[in-house]
């Protein structure tokens, strides 16, 4: 096994020097072609001396085809392991790098120590805690990658020395130098490691992180399905891989709905007696939903960092502005109804002002720091209709089921921003309605989210401020006049009476300088231009907290909704 | 000394000094040295165990290809000295028993 000792101490030159010298000593070995060819048994010389001459003179050229080959394998690996030696020092560099700016420190044996703990206020000490825990086990993961890189290079490399060794490399067939040498060459590529199974987005950005640049093209051109929905890659990669796709899966859902299209009208009952007539109706919701997906990049500068059509719906996250470099990224998690082919242009729409607004109150009160928003439409959110609305089907919206099992991924979606990043964005988190749920649900985890904005929330998942992992004071809610859904209290109490979280307004409200801001009402005018909710909203993703409108929200509704004391 | 035999004793001999040509490069052809770099490069690794191993497979290899060629040439050098010698000798033999001689 690779220690991080190992890799420190390993140089990258000295393989680059043998590679050269070893392109000089081919060269060498293949200008003996004319030799050999000439050392040959004249013609017109018969008889047994002339067998064994020409017998001996084959024997000796493919000795030296073989010494040629095992030399073009070497040659190979050694370029190819300098590359790999090369990445993995880089990625050890990274996670040194993130190490020394949180205070922790990387030992030889690959333990992670704190050795600059901060100092902070008694208030925030378990937050502080919680976050350096988070960060450490990000150090740990990435760790890991890279070991588990390096023990694959080293495990291929080893190989194929050993195969040269035991002049075991092929040099193909034929008599000539040149064609032992090309069979050599392709004896010495080293492997490409897949991502870890399973892996966390820390692993998956270690992963990345010790690939060679010309492994990570090849990935993207080969298989950009490993990489579009990889939480922990840079988002650039996600979204040129996502996009590689798209032609892709739309001929093959076009294919599907000729395949289901003709089997329905082969049949003289239609879909009555098989699934075909729905299967259809998905397959055609998913092509409307690449249409969405294609019009919403049209619009330019976004990026599609998530592509899944293998649920019944189609899921999708889709950027505005670039979450790889921006100073503030906010993620947007919509709720009942939301799909990709009816929701999402609307959302990216919302999403698109929301960032002009925060980085005009950025550049306005603040460092003008860049924003990204991101449309995330990755989870099967309940649908209006008899399922829906069945409180025995797990896919209701009356239950929690679709917010737990979504908010699994969301969680993976905001800690794979922070992990293909250098350094961490400031990341809001923003749901409504159900999604406020499932963006509850996701923030119980520790997943680096900074501010959290729950609006026409039927709950958060929890009746408890503390089991929501963000900063204290840094969950907020918004509630408007006449939105009865922001009173079910249906997934832990109504957050208007969750103690510790913050009221943010919805109401008419003008601003110290002047400024007028519109009043939201009802269920679904949250995020309305120039409206105080949508203020609200800028100025906690600009991380300009002392800017927000607070208000308490409460109305008629929330008597209704207050809790029992004991019983929560 | 016929032309088609004084061609093929040439073209032994051009095989011989080619063979030895190839024998002496394939000599300098130093190949152990740079698989011990590469083991210096990564220590501490299987791989520099196998670059070890190779290192002093690839010297003998090389060296053994380099004897074995120069061998090579000096028994078609050999070859080609017998035949002419045994040539001549013919020759001389019937040069000296042929009609043309005098009795």
């Amino acid at each position: 096994m690779v220690s991080i000792g190992d890799i420190r101490a390993w140089q990258p030159d000295a393989l680059d020097a043998a590679f050269d010298a070893l392109t000089s000593r081919q060269d060498t070995l293949l200008g003996l072609a004319d030799e050999l060819d000439a050392a040959r048994v004249p013609p017109g010389w018969s008889g047994d001396a002339a067998s064994s001459a020409a017998s001996w003179h084959g024997t000796l050229t493919e000795r030296t085809r073989r010494i040629v080959a095992g030399v073009s394998a070497v040659r190979r690996a050694v370029g190819e392991t300098s590359d790999a030696v090369v990445a993995v020092g880089r990625a050890l560099g990274e996670a040194e790098s993130l190490a020394r700016f949180h205070g922790f420190a990387i030992g030889d044996d690959s333990l992670v120590s704190d050795v600059h703990p901060p100092v902070v206020a008694a208030a925030d000490v378990d937050a502080v805690a919680r976050e350096r825990a988070r960060v450490q086990a990000e150090i740990i993961d990435r760790l890991e990658q890279i070991l588990r890189r390096a023990d694959d290079v080293d495990a291929d490399f080893s190989g194929v020395l050993g195969r040269a060794a035991r002049d075991e490399i092929d040099d193909g067939s034929g008599l000539s130098l040149s064609g032992a040498s090309t069979a050599g060459a392709s004896a010495g590529g080293l492997s490409t490691i897949e991502p870890p199974p399973g892996g966390t987005p820390a692993d998956n950005a270690g992963w990345w992180a010790a690939l060679s640049e010309q492994e990570r093209e090849a990935l993207i051109t080969d298989k950009p399905e490993l990489l579009g929905n990889l939480d922990g890659l840079p988002a650039e990669v996600r979204d040129e891989a996502n996009r590689g796709r798209l032609g892709d899966e739309r001929a093959r859902l076009e294919a599907e709905a000729a395949r289901l299209q003709a089997d329905l009208d082969d049949n003289l009952f239609g879909g009555t007696f098989t699934n075909a007539d729905a299967d259809l109706d998905h397959v055609n919701a998913k092509l409307a939903s690449l249409d969405a997906i294609e019009k919403t990049l049209e619009q330019g500068d976004r990026q599609l960092l998530l592509l899944d059509l293998s649920q019944e719906r189609a899921q999708a996250a889709v950027a505005v502005g670039d979450v790889g470099t921006a100073d503030h990224v906010a993620v947007f998690t919509p709720g009942l109804g939301s799909t990709v082919n009816g929701s999402l242009e609307g959302y990216d729409d919302n999403m698109e002002r929301l960032r002009q607004q925060a980085e005009a109150e950025s550049d306005r009160y603040g460092d003008g720091g860049s924003v990204a928003a991101v449309t995330w439409i990755g989870y099967q959110a309940p649908q209006p209709g008899v399922e829906g609305y069945n409180p025995l089907d797990s896919d209701s919206v009356l239950r929690d089921d679709s917010a737990r099992r979504g908010a699994g991924d969301l969680a993976d979606f905001y800690r794979g921003i922070d992990a293909s990043r250098a350094t961490d964005p400031h990341l809001t988190a923003l749901g409504h309605s159900y999604g406020s749920t499932t963006t509850g649900f996701a923030v119980q985890q520790d997943t680096g989210v900074d501010d959290a904005v729950f609006f026409g929330s039927p709950g958060v998942g929890t009746s408890h401020i503390e089991d929501l992992n963000v900063p204290p004071g840094h969950a907020y809610r918004i509630e408007a006049r006449n939105d009865p859904v922001a009173d079910f209290g249906a997934f832990g109490i109504d957050p208007s009476h969750l103690d510790g979280m913050t009221g943010l307004s919805a109401r008419e409200e003008t601003l110290p300088g002047g400024r007028r801001l519109a009043e939201s009402t009802g269920h679904s005018d949250y995020l309305t231009q120039d409206s105080t909710s949508q203020y609200n909203m800028s100025v906690v993703v600009a991380g300009q907290h002392d800017r927000r409108v607070q208000d308490d929200g409460r109305g008629w509704g929330d008597i209704g909704s207050w809790p029992i004391p004991g019983t929560y | 000394m016929g032309d088609d035999f004084t061609v093929v004793l040439d073209g032994i001999r051009t095989g011989s000094e080619q063979a030895r040509a190839a024998g002496e490069g394939a000599g300098a052809v130093k190949l152990g040295e740079l698989a011990t770099s590469i083991a210096g490069a990564l220590r501490g690794t299987r791989s520099a165990t196998s670059a070890g191993e190779l290192a002093t497979a690839w010297d003998a290899a090389v060296a053994s290809l380099s004897a074995d060629l120069k061998d090579h040439s000096r028994r078609l050098a050999e070859s080609a000295t017998v035949y002419e010698d045994t040539e001549r000798a013919v020759e001389t033999s019937f040069s000296s028993t042929g009609p043309d001689r005098a009795i």
